[in-house]
């Protein structure tokens, strides 16, 4: 536990999933509260994705609960979710290639709540403004980068506001310039808006340095919790994801 | 969900009023055409234009904004068709207030088909809607009250041959402005965004916030009970039904061709689409064979979707995009066209 899930943000309790004979997850349970930054690492296969899934809702889990400000979100769709305060990035971009960069960020607008075109066009340019793109408002989203598409994709995804924000890989084949502009997006987010962010990825030393959690999932289980700084030393992270030297 | 968002700047306000006049202008045109012509052939052949555009832009609600190709529009309109004759044959009901009763019933069963189809997605989804319509064509050649192969016969409406058949060139125009005049408030619509979103990237769409499966059920209804409508009406103009003219495969796939070539997932597509597809196919049916008929309207397909994947209007925009590239920036968000 990172924290009392009774003051929890997210809490997960006791989270199983199988796949026909594969145990992907094997009763994981933490929680933490507002303005966190946590880090999810592991091998591949050890369900960080699964996770991730089962928690935004596009996998049930067999087992276990998930709550959210207390309320249980099992069998909650994503929709539901994301107007529940949860929203999410992919492990590679998925923004929408043929609408342009500010209509990608008009969608999640529409559905949460009656927001006025002027109300919802300021949001988006802020948006697009704090995360670097404002001069690739009018260009379709397939004229962007990769880098520039998973900025894309994190505005969208921060752009209703939202509690929580689950992100899979968000440094994976990113240059380190647009890398750096994420970090600073994601903690000064945190700072304003009190988000937390879940942050699924294979770069651990950049999560050592925006986590204030970590957890270590090893064959689906919660291997190692706590400070980066803790679970880099842990012997069975080292031992079983890290390996030495 | 039908809340109109995105309003015009004031260039695009100034487009839309001109393209309003010139709107109002073709339709008064057709209005007083169908009024005064005595060239009944040419009236008749427009009722059919206005018959497939309603088709044309209830599939465009699906196919077009939200990527779910259907290559079978003619189940809900069989049904329409059958509906409509059953009610009329058995209990006497008025062939113009069977109409939304035909429609209410193809999108009742768009509804319950829905359930199961809407789940599959791409090829699975094209395969299924054809699938179904031959499983309703059989059936309607089973069941007792369909008659089966003998089909149904209507009898006609009392009435003055010519006055007849004004009377079906203005109910099918009537459902024809309706039908564009809807799919123009769904462009414009939060529901139609979504729908757009759906196309793009259907698991993104919902994790953003669209509720994805309820925005496909009611596009899909919404295309049913459409398509039945007319159907309904066109059981009456022609009075007879039997299912295999009636559910014949090429209906459905003469909407999609008509969707395509003028420019799927806008509104002003099928109102292109529609006139030129049954136009080329007017003239081809009095040059050429059927077979080679088909194999020129497969070519200007293939042609299309290499070449101009958004159609003409595809084409179109693109061309005024690359006239005005200044314009965007200030314009309104207007709707994408169809990726390909």
């Amino acid at each position: 536990m990172l924290s009392e899930a009774s003051d929890a943000l997210l809490s997960v309790d006791a989270i199983a999933k199988r796949f026909g004979g594969v145990v992907a997850l094997g009763g994981v349970s933490f929680a933490f509260g507002s303005s966190a930054i946590v880090g999810l690492i592991g091998p591949n296969g050890s369900g960080k994705t699964t996770l991730l899934n089962i928690i935004n809702g596009v996998y049930a889990p067999d087992s276990g609960d998930i709550r959210i400000n207390g309320a249980t979100t099992v069998g909650w769709r994503p929709s539901a979710l994301a107007t529940g305060g949860v929203s999410r990035t992919f492990q590679t971009a998925r923004v929408f290639q043929t609408l342009t960069v500010r209509q990608n960020l008009f969608i999640p607008l529409l559905h949460h709540g009656r927001m006025a075109r002027s109300a919802a066009a300021r949001r988006a340019d802020e948006l697009l403004a704090f995360v670097g793109l404002a001069d690739f408002a009018d260009h379709t989203a397939s004229e962007l980068s990769g880098g520039q598409q998973r900025l894309l994709e994190f505005a969208r995804a921060l752009v209703t506001r939202p509690r929580l924000v689950l992100m899979d890989e968000p440094f994976a084949g990113v240059h380190p310039t647009i890398k750096g502009q994420l970090i600073r997006c994601i903690r000064e987010t945190v700072g304003r808006e009190s988000t937390s962010f879940l942050i699924v990825s294979h770069e651990v030393p950049d999560l050592v340095r925006i986590a204030d959690f970590m957890l270590c999932l090893v064959e689906g289980k919660v291997a190692a919790s706590g400070t980066p700084a803790a679970v880099v030393r842990d012997e069975t992270v080292v031992e079983g994801y890290l390996g030495r030297g | 969900m039908f809340a109109l968002f995105f309003l015009p700047s004031r260039h695009g306000q100034r487009r839309i009023v001109g393209g309003r006049l010139a709107t109002l202008a073709i339709a008064a045109g057709l209005v007083g055409y169908g009024a005064m012509s005595s060239n009944l052939g040419a009236i008749d052949t427009l009722g059919t234009v206005f018959m497939y555009l309603v088709v044309t832009q209830a599939w465009n609600i699906l196919g077009g904004y939200g990527g779910y190709l259907n290559f079978g529009m003619v189940t809900y309109f069989g049904i329409g068709a059958y509906a409509s004759a059953v009610l009329f044959q058995y209990f006497g009901l008025s062939p113009f207030l069977t109409a939304p009763l035909a429609g209410a019933a193809a999108a009742l069963f768009g509804l319950l088909i829905g359930i199961p189809t809407l789940r599959l997605r791409g090829a699975y989804f094209a395969v299924i809607t054809i699938i179904i319509t031959f499983a309703v064509q059989l059936l309607m050649l089973d069941l007792p009250f369909t008659q089966g192969a003998l089909g149904i016969f209507l009898s006609p409406l009392a009435a003055n041959p010519v006055f007849v058949e004004r009377l079906f060139y203005f109910i099918f125009f009537a459902l024809a402005a309706t039908a564009t005049t809807l799919v123009f408030a769904v462009e414009n619509s939060n529901f139609g965004w979504a729908l757009v979103a759906i196309r793009e990237d259907e698991d993104a769409a919902e994790v953003i916030g669209v509720r994805t499966t309820a925005v496909k059920w009611t596009a899909n209804a919404l295309a049913a009970f459409m398509t039945g409508t007319v159907g309904g009406i066109y059981a009456q103009r022609i009075l007879y039904i039997e299912p295999t003219g009636t559910f014949a495969l090429d209906i459905s796939l003469n909407v999609v061709l008509m969707a395509v070539i003028g420019g799927a997932g806008t509104w002003q597509g099928p109102v292109i689409g529609v006139p030129l597809v049954l136009l080329v196919a007017e003239a081809l049916r009095v040059t050429v064979t059927s077979e080679v008929n088909r194999v020129i309207f497969s070519i200007i397909v293939i042609l299309i979707a290499l070449f101009v994947p958004g159609g003409i209007m595809g084409l179109l925009q693109e061309v005024r995009r690359r006239m005005r590239p200044l314009v965007r920036k200030s314009a309104g968000e207007t709707m994408p066209r169809t990726g390909g």
